[in-house]
């Protein structure tokens, strides 16, 4: 009776002490706009700080085989300006609040935010709904940009010793699907790239129904709710939108010969007089009332990379002075069950000091200067990569072979449960500290909402880490980490001329 | 009534405003304000003198803790070579007395808590649950590390690895040729590990720097997170209460010598297709001092934080040069440094030169825009604001206002005196920290673009380094028909009067013996050392060190055996040092460089030594080893030697820079020399040369 008692009162205080020790939910609400932009809002009045963001559906997977690079090159662009942001504007009117600004394009989505002061969270707004309504760029920004995008290539990756590895990695590894060119581009395509090309880019992808617009920090939900509304609930949809941005950057000769060809000489100057009396929502209003504003579907690509059917190699001569091995193994999109278990791997891999890489690779063998293995998160079936740096006087070959030895024993004997708690404690501790800055939470409700279709998923994700079990690590070790499913690239010293 | 009705039409008047059609045309007005309020922080002392700092943050339970040493700025070639503080930082994360690593790093691992300890001191932190397991780890770490002698070795092999990739880093390339154009190599801050230091740096050397400076007098442990005073107070005593205090000494380091005109530095990057440039120049704003807000604001309207600086929009928005182009202004307790930092596409390397040179100008004599200094101020504002948002932030600052000795409320009042800086105050900064006419300028990248550097230097001329921030010196062709003999032959000839052979000999066998008396002074050393070389025909010698009268080094051989005496014990020399010092002249030993059956020489080129053309020959003796001479074109005089010595295994670099010969008896002596091993620096004067004299016998042995 007493033993009883004694563990009654112990599962008291863990479940007291577990409950108490929970990280806080993050309450946010959502909601969509009717012309399909969908918000997020949560609030936490702590400081006096707000992010806003708009993260919009489009990355490099999304670009034209012929316009690769669009999608990062766009990002450059739409700062530029609006109809109503002067050229270098953007930037002058957020450091002019004290705030700070950036945006960051990946092969699924490219994100844009803003840091400010709350009392600014109405020029946020204005700000970003300029870009999302009618941002406008000029001969003189694309020509600059165009440059600019060219120097940070040369200085990310062509500068950089080891700096085409993931290009090369990603080339190697995918021949279908667009996940098989970098997010970089070709500079080519960029110079080859039209008006045209700008305008089906900007009318494809940015419109509200491909936009989540994410705010976080010291802002009052209801009042929020209104401003959005205000900046971002007349942003027309549909090919409603096209036409008010036609309205806005086309000369009257182009615009009716679009919209009305053989319109008579009469008419024309009608409406050439009106134009220039009358706003563009007026314009709108009197002659595109029947316009359609169902929101138009975006184009997503379909290809289906098949299986890789064989290890593929590539050996690339660097100006490096230690021989590097990035090795490619295809894997599930990341919301799926398997990338979770694939995330405890990695870590057990090489996510700690006590990891099996650290232990083995760099510290008990010495054949490493550093190894790990981090999975891409990525909306289609993607990469998880395994890399390291040889230490001095160790080759390629002897550095894939000592980290073949470990991925292959976690086929053959699975893993620990020491190494399981070490992972799930330290996603404990991790979990308090990932959501307590507004610009993160703001992106992360972002991303959940995109990719895992509910940003709730930012209160359930621990769950999901906490579920996997041995098995499943074994389970996705062999069913993923085998020779015919990656891509071996060494990069080895230039041999001296 | 009446107000009932002139409520409704407010009432209707607000409506209209929120449905009315948005004016896109006009920025938004922003709302009011809400004021910052930085929290204080709690600061006591221990009885051991460790300061400790408590920010109070209860909205998630966990606890981080971070412990800052304070070294003082010294050289690191005193502990044995450049890298002792990263060999010693990553030893200390490799177990204690009671714990290996591998137990350590489990230990940390299970606790899911994040440890990390360094050459200043460490980083942990863990949920609250945790927190005194994890800190009996710290405690242990920083009172009782282990340093083990294997962990040593490879955490040398990786640092060496490390190394190597720093040959192909244009990064670490710009900032070691940065440091040691600002600050030379003779400071700690252009100090640059190699892998001779590496290899030179041994355990008992990462022992002493940490029994040297890890004190807790000097120390600062700064606490964050779910934590009360009292709580964390026996913490403290428990956990580091036994941490014993010492005095520090304080190093005195050299002076620094600000640049008189622009001056380039060229570093070579095969197949470079940017070139990154750096323009830079030591400053001397120390933390906290009253003008460091103001100069900081006028950097950051040239180019440092915002986009919008002059730096960015020139050279990315305007010309598209570059990705991005910024400056930095630091200030720092011995020196602080101004540079600009970029990296552009080779084609317009010297565009870019001209167009950042001409910010930084446009920064001293033209005007400064209210706009700018607006836009500068609420960015700087709005970015101290942004980063209190962690509380790590609000510990850092605390930590920063008591290490300088900062007023109680700098901090509070921060964003008041940011506001109050006027345009005169901007335009002050700028003459009085920007360098346009005297700065370096440092360049990474590819061989092709040098010629189109030379324009920028005050002398015409590129100062040309390797990745480590040595100097590269181009050789210039040897005219037809010198040969090495021919040169070598020549020096022997203005060092003795003659190189014939017979008058030679004749000289030597006048000397049965010889005393020579030097001093020898060292920038760390308070006296000077005296030497004296007694050499005895035909192979003896004796070498004495004294401090005083005190002898504290002694290296002799007797004709068959020798050997040395120090502090550090008696050694004798083996069998194969013995056959070789047998094998040679102590007497007028220069002589045999005439030996060309003994001696293998080659004439490598012309090279530059202290502005002056010197004929650089390698000679290598019978044993294998070669020494590098470099003998002056116009006095035949040698004026530099190196030579790469094996020492108990080691390879030491000696370089021999001479500055005086001095005629003595008819025969030129070499009476100043700096010499530089193994990273110390001694300079050696001669006193006196005696020939003939009575050696003390009992002198030879120990």
């Amino acid at each position: 009776m007493k033993r009883i008692l004694t563990t009654l009162f112990f599962a008291g205080a863990f479940v007291v002490s577990f409950s108490q020790d929970k990280p806080k939910k993050v309450e946010f609400v959502e909601y969509d706009l009717p012309n399909g932009l969908h918000v997020i809002l949560h609030q936490n009045n702590t400081n006096p700080l707000i992010a806003v963001s708009v993260l919009y559906h489009v990355g490099s997977k999304d670009e034209d085989t012929n316009r690769t690079g669009f999608a990062h090159f766009f990002e450059h662009l739409l700062f530029e300006g609006s109809t109503n942001i002067g050229r270098g504007e953007y930037s002058e009117y957020v450091e002019d609040a004290g705030g700070s600004l950036n945006a960051n394009t990946s092969w699924d989505r490219t994100y844009y935010f803003e840091l400010l002061p709350s009392n600014e969270l109405e020029l946020g707004l204005w700000l970003e709904s300029e870009r999302m309504l009618h941002a406008k760029v000029d001969e003189k920004g694309v020509e600059t940009q165009r440059e600019v995008v060219k120097e940070e290539k040369r200085q990310r990756i062509d500068n950089q010793p080891y700096g085409t590895f993931m290009a090369n990695c990603f080339k190697l590894a995918f021949k279908e699907h667009p996940y098989r060119w970098p997010i970089i581009g070709s500079m080519d395509h960029l110079n080859a790239a039209t008006e045209d090309d700008y305008v089906n880019f900007y009318r494809t992808f940015y419109v509200p129904n491909n936009a989540t617009l994410s705010i976080a920090g010291d802002i009052n939900i209801e009042e929020t709710k209104k401003l959005v509304k205000k900046y971002f609930g007349g942003v027309p949809s549909g090919e409603k939108l096209n036409v008010y941005r036609d309205l806005e950057f086309l000369d009257d000769d182009k615009f009716i010969a679009k919209y009305f060809p053989g319109m008579p000489e009469s008419k024309a100057a009608k409406f050439k007089k009106d134009r220039e009396a009358k706003s563009t929502e007026e314009i709108l209003k009197s002659y595109f009332s029947k316009v359609s504003t169902k929101p138009n579907k975006i184009p997503r690509p379909t290809a289906v990379e098949p299986a890789l059917g064989g290890e593929k190699r590539m050996t690339v001569e660097d100006n490096v002075q230690l021989p590097g091995v990035l090795m490619g193994y295809r894997m599930p999109a990341q919301d799926s069950d398997d990338f979770y278990a694939v995330q405890i791997l990695n870590r057990i891999l090489s996510g700690s000091k006590s990891a099996r890489f650290n232990k083995v690779l760099v510290e008990k063998e010495q054949k490493a200067l550093f190894a790990q293995g981090f999975p891409l998160p990525m909306e289609h079936p993607g990469l998880a990569i395994v890399m390291g740096i040889a230490n001095m006087g160790t080759s390629a070959e002897d550095l894939e072979g000592a980290m073949d030895e470990q991925i292959q024993k976690v086929i053959d004997e699975g893993v620990t449960d020491e190494e399981m708690q070490i992972v799930k404690n330290k996603i404990e501790t991790d979990f308090y500290s990932t959501n307590s800055r507004v610009g993160g939470i703001s992106e992360s409700l972002a991303n959940f909402h995109v990719y895992f279709g509910s940003a709730d998923m930012i209160n359930k994700q621990m769950d999901k880490y906490l579920a996997v079990t041995k098995d499943d690590i074994a389970r996705v070790a062999k069913k993923y980490y085998q020779k015919d499913n990656r891509v071996v690239l060494h990069y080895v010293p230039k041999s001296e001329e | 009534m009446k107000n009932k009705i002139v409520l409704i039409l407010l009432l209707g008047l607000f409506s209209v405003n929120v449905n009315a059609q948005v004016d896109r045309s006009v920025r938004p007005k922003a709302g009011e304000e809400r004021a910052i309020n930085i929290p204080d922080p709690i600061v006591y002392k221990m009885d051991n003198g460790l300061t400790v700092i408590l920010v109070e943050d209860h909205k998630i339970p966990k606890v981080s803790y971070n412990l800052t040493v304070d070294v003082p700025v010294f050289s690191e070639k005193m502990f044995g070579g450049v890298g002792v503080k990263g060999l010693a930082g990553e030893l200390l994360n490799s177990g204690t007395a009671s714990m290996t690593k591998d137990a350590l790093d489990k230990k940390v691992d299970l606790l899911g808590a994040t440890f990390n300890a360094s050459s200043s001191g460490f980083f942990a932190s863990s949920l609250k649950k945790h927190t005194d397991e994890l800190l009996a780890v710290a405690s242990d770490v920083v009172l009782n590390p282990a340093f083990p002698q294997d962990e040593l070795e490879r955490i040398k092999k990786q640092t060496k690895s490390g190394l190597e990739t720093a040959k192909s880093d244009p990064g670490t390339m710009a900032s070691n040729a940065s440091d040691v154009a600002n600050f030379t190599k003779a400071h700690p801050y252009g100090e640059i590990s190699t892998v001779n230091d590496i290899d030179n740096i041994s355990l008992d050397h990462v022992k002493m720097y940490h029994k040297t400076f890890f004190k807790p007098n000097i120390s600062y442990l700064v606490v964050v997170g779910d934590i009360t005073e009292e709580e964390l107070k026996k913490k403290t005593d428990k956990f580091f209460g036994e941490w014993k205090k010492a005095d520090v000494p304080q190093i005195p380091v050299a002076d620094i010598s600000m640049p008189e005109e622009n001056r380039v530095f060229f570093v070579p990057k095969k197949g470079a297709v940017q070139s990154e440039i750096r323009i830079t120049f030591p400053v001397d704003i120390k933390p906290g001092q009253s003008d460091e807000m103001a100069a900081k604001l006028m950097n950051s309207i040239l180019g440092g934080g915002v986009f919008s600086g002059r730096l960015m929009q020139n050279l990315r928005e305007d010309k598209a040069y570059t990705y991005g182009c910024r400056s930095r202004l630091s200030s720092d307790e011995v020196i602080g440094d101004f540079t600009t930092n970029g990296s552009f596409r080779n084609e317009v390397t010297d565009s870019a030169i001209v167009q950042i040179m001409n910010e930084i100008t446009g920064m001293v004599d033209n005007e400064i825009t209210d706009e700018e200094i607006y836009r500068a101020k609420k960015s700087m504002a709005g970015s101290f604001v942004r980063s209190l948002e962690s509380p790590s932030t609000v510990a850092y600052l605390a930590l920063r206002r008591i290490k300088y000795n900062l007023p109680a409320d700098y901090y509070k009042t921060y964003l008041q005196r940011l506001d109050k800086i006027s345009k005169d105050e901007l335009k002050a900064m700028a003459k009085k920290y920007l360098r346009p006419t005297k700065a370096n300028i440092v360049v990474v990248g590819n061989e092709d673009i040098a010629d189109k550097l030379v324009q920028f230097d005050a002398k015409g001329k590129l100062i040309k380094l390797d990745y480590k921030g040595d100097l590269i010196k181009d050789l210039k062709p040897v005219p037809e028909g010198v040969t090495a003999e021919a040169v070598v032959k020549e020096f022997i000839a203005k060092k003795f009067g003659t190189s014939d052979m017979k008058k030679l000999s004749k000289i030597r066998k006048k000397t049965k013996s010889m005393k020579m008396s030097f001093e020898m002074k060292m920038a760390q050393m308070p006296q000077p050392l005296q030497m004296e070389v007694y050499n005895e025909k035909p192979n003896k010698f004796i070498r004495l060190v004294k401090m005083g009268t005190m002898v504290v080094q002694k290296t002799y051989f007797d004709g068959e055996v020798g050997g040395s005496t120090s502090m550090q014990g008696n050694k004798k020399f083996s069998d194969e040092e013995n056959a070789s010092y047998k094998a040679a002249n102590t007497i007028h030993s220069d002589i045999d460089l005439l030996d060309t059956e003994q001696n293998k020489m080659e004439l490598i080129g012309i090279e530059e030594v202290e502005g002056k053309d010197a004929y650089k020959v390698n000679i290598t003796d019978k044993d294998g080893d070669m020494k590098t001479y470099y003998i002056d074109l116009a006095s035949k005089l040698l004026v530099k030697m190196e030579a790469e010595e094996e020492a108990e295994g080691k390879k030491t670099f000696t370089s021999s820079l001479i500055h005086e010969w001095k005629e003595i008896n008819g025969i030129q002596y070499i009476s100043k020399m700096e010499m530089a091993v193994g990273g110390m620096t001694f300079q050696q004067e001669l006193k006196n040369v005696e020939t003939n004299v009575k050696v003390d016998q009992n002198l030879y042995g120990q």
